[in-house]
């Protein structure tokens, strides 16, 4: 053995040093390019399916096919097999999803698992797609997706509603205006994002880059698009240029951007709003309705309009009241101009129609100060608003509640401009009285 | 009457870049605060011309503190280091504008070059140029770039709070300058005290001018009667400081 190896090694020595080295190395590489294209070339998946799964099909394929489900729902049970041969998924087979079917018994009712509804069967077999797709399932479940299947929202979708369950398409299919399954639920919000500058760039003036819905708001770890900076970055993240363009023009222009929304200024035709986020500045995150639970009770109730809401002195005392609760939280009021809805946040206009006047909000009375809310994070993730006067923004009760947010001219506190008319008049009063007092007495004199 | 050399250059070069910068401030601030009720620029100019003019006024103070700190004149803010005798002064020069000038009684206090103010004058400025004006400043420079200061703003609980000690000391001003150019009409006659700040010299009636009461103590007097002179005649180089 040891003899051979040693053979073995000589013989080696000899071919690498060896005048015909480079057609051996030339055959040695074009073995490794057919090892390696044919192996490839093998895994594609083709429109074929396997014999098992023609199997399967003989059943399925039939369009009547069906079963009753625990609440009397019938759930068809047909896999349009041309349909799944086209899919990611054939050369995966049925078996791959539906291992919990025995051949043997599959035909039994007794061997069936019953499920109460749709919607139960649909969440419970999502669990399947977690097997291969380890990754995206943990971004779907930090998602608000899987936070409303979780507090059961009816409507809200697992891997099934966006994919299909046997029609499972490619990736770059669902990056286009017409595979985007968003469209589904949030159609209104699509036929807008279709009429913005964004949806015109790609349907009409072919630009590619422009983005579709999982361009910003991702495609598995859907986040709330007013919560955190996430849908910022994705605005900066393709406008990178955007802080040096801004500071070119606007005075305080990374205090801008934190504040205001970019919709705020780049959707012109959308009403806006002040909302101030109930937010915790030593966990560096908002705060969550569980955690002020005691105190929700001050609250007016759930409402996007400021009709009756919390005035200053409610709304101090509010923060004033969580803060006081003896918790390491130490809770304040982040303020940021928004657009009212979710629609009008998709209403992007092209550049040169954004807003550039700073008199559009830095002014008595601007539109964006009209409307007030107070918001906080429910426990399924999603942002809740609740009506505040919007005197809020202009009280000196708001000094403390309020800090983080003012807009000059637009949130002045009114008990300044008193006391600045105050000052003038004593200040012209003080010369006149006194020059007065100067001559009068000095003609009794 | 006599002509004493009271403002030097650098005090009147000091005094009229900040009087004409507060004043710009003020305006360009009421212009920032109060769009659509005051619409004399576009409030992007106002921002632009407020925040160079509040450089200015930035330099101009550390014209007026290096002044002071490396020259003698430094006594006019506060000539006696006696409590006793300055609050009695103070008392005393109130009791001045608030009764004696309307009676025609002379005027407390004597103007000499190290002894420019009076009581209530040196405890005024005093306040203003070392308490009053710094904070403008600052809050100012704190404002001018919130982001970048933001560390600063929220320690000193958010930018509503920075911004409304800026605009009550806006407020001051604002009576403050009312006040300010009325008094400095109070001289022998309604410009003299406003031309001096022009020329240096001020007009000083003889009675004044040699007057020293009995048992004060005024360790100036020496220096102050080197730079006296004549209405008519011509300053000494020396005597320009």
């Amino acid at each position: 053995m040891t003899i051979s190896n040693r053979e073995d090694k000589s013989t080696a020595g000899r071919v690498h040093t060896g005048p015909c080295k480079p057609a051996v190395a030339m055959f040695l590489v074009w073995c490794a390019f057919s090892f390696v294209t044919t192996t490839t070339l093998a895994s594609i998946p083709d429109d074929s399916l396997s014999a098992a799964d023609e199997q399967c099909l003989k059943c399925h394929s039939f369009e009547r096919l069906a079963t009753t489900l625990g609440n009397g729902e019938t759930l068809s049970l047909h896999v349009p097999g041309d349909v799944f041969a086209k899919s990611v998924h054939n050369w995966i087979g049925c078996e791959s999803c539906h291992q919990e079917i025995d051949l043997g018994t599959h035909s039994r009712s007794t061997n069936k698992k019953t499920y109460a509804n749709k919607r139960e069967r649909s969440i419970a077999l999502a669990k399947t797609c977690y097997q291969c797709h380890e990754d995206k399932s943990h971004q779907y479940e930090g998602s608000i997706h899987a936070s409303l299947v979780e507090s059961g929202n009816l409507a809200a979708p697992v891997c099934t509603d966006c994919h299909g369950s046997h029609t499972v398409k490619p990736k770059a299919a669902y990056e286009t205006l017409t595979g985007a399954p968003c469209k589904n639920c949030h159609e209104n919000i699509f036929a807008v994002y279709l009429e913005s500058m964004h949806g015109q760039a790609r349907s009409k003036l072919g630009h590619i880059e422009a983005p579709v819905c999982s361009d910003c708001h991702r495609a598995h770890d859907v986040n709330v698009a007013s919560v955190e900076d996430r849908l910022k970055d994705a605005c900066l993240g393709c406008h990178e240029d955007t802080k040096r363009a801004h500071k070119e023009w606007l005075p305080n222009a990374g205090l801008h951007l934190q504040a205001v929304s970019c919709a705020a200024c780049h959707a012109p035709a959308a009403r806006r709003r002040v909302d101030l986020l109930l937010y915790d500045s030593v966990a560096q995150r908002p705060v969550s309705e569980n955690e002020i639970a005691p105190r929700l009770g001050d609250l007016p109730g759930p409402r996007e309009s400021s009709k009756d809401g919390l005035d200053a002195k409610e709304l101090w005392n509010l923060v004033r009241g969580i803060n006081r609760e003896g918790t390491a939280a130490e809770v304040t009021l982040r303020g940021r101009m928004e657009v009212v809805t979710g629609e009008q946040a998709h209403q992007m206009a092209w550049k040169s129609k954004a807003l550039r006047d700073c008199e559009s909000c830095h002014r008595d009375g601007a539109e964006p100060f009209q409307n007030v809310t107070v918001s906080l994070i429910r426990a399924d993730g999603k942002r809740v608003s609740y009506g505040a006067e919007k005197e809020v923004l202009s009280s000196a009760l708001s000094m403390n509640s309020v800090g983080g947010f003012y807009a000059l001219g637009g949130t002045r506190i009114k008990l300044l401009d008193i006391l600045l008319l105050l000052a003038v008049v004593a200040g012209a009063s003080v010369p006149i009285v006194h020059l007065t007092m100067r001559k009068l007495l000095r003609k009794d004199k | 009457m006599q002509k004493l050399y009271i403002h030097p250059l650098p005090v009147r070069v000091w005094h009229w870049i900040n009087a004409s910068s507060v004043i710009a401030l003020i305006l360009t601030g009421l212009q920032i605060r109060y769009v659509g009720l005051i619409d004399v620029m576009s409030m992007r100019l106002a921002v632009t011309v407020h925040n160079w003019i509040g450089f200015l006024l930035l330099g101009n103070f550390f014209l007026w503190l290096c002044f002071y700190l490396f020259s003698d004149k430094i006594t006019i803010y506060h000539p006696e280091l006696n409590p006793k005798k300055y609050y009695r002064d103070s008392i005393r020069q109130a009791r001045f504008y608030g009764w004696g000038i309307f009676r025609g009684a002379p005027n407390p206090h004597h103007m000499t070059p190290y002894k420019k103010f009076n009581a209530l004058q040196s405890v005024s400025y005093q306040i203003i140029m070392l308490i009053v004006i710094p904070t403008q400043i600052v809050t100012g420079i704190l404002l001018w770039d919130v982001e970048r200061f933001s560390g600063i703003v929220a320690l000193l609980g958010g930018v509503r709070i920075v911004d409304t000690v800026h605009v009550l000391i806006l407020i001051f001003f604002a009576f403050f300058l009312f006040i300010h150019v009325y008094l400095a009409t109070l001289g022998h006659t309604a410009t003299a005290h406003i031309k001096a700040m022009f020329t240096g010299y001020e007009e000083i009636e003889d009675q004044d001018a040699e007057d020293s009461k009995p048992g004060e103590r005024d360790d100036n007097k020496d220096k102050d009667k080197q730079i006296r002179m004549p209405i008519g005649g011509p300053p000494s180089p020396l005597h320009i400081h």
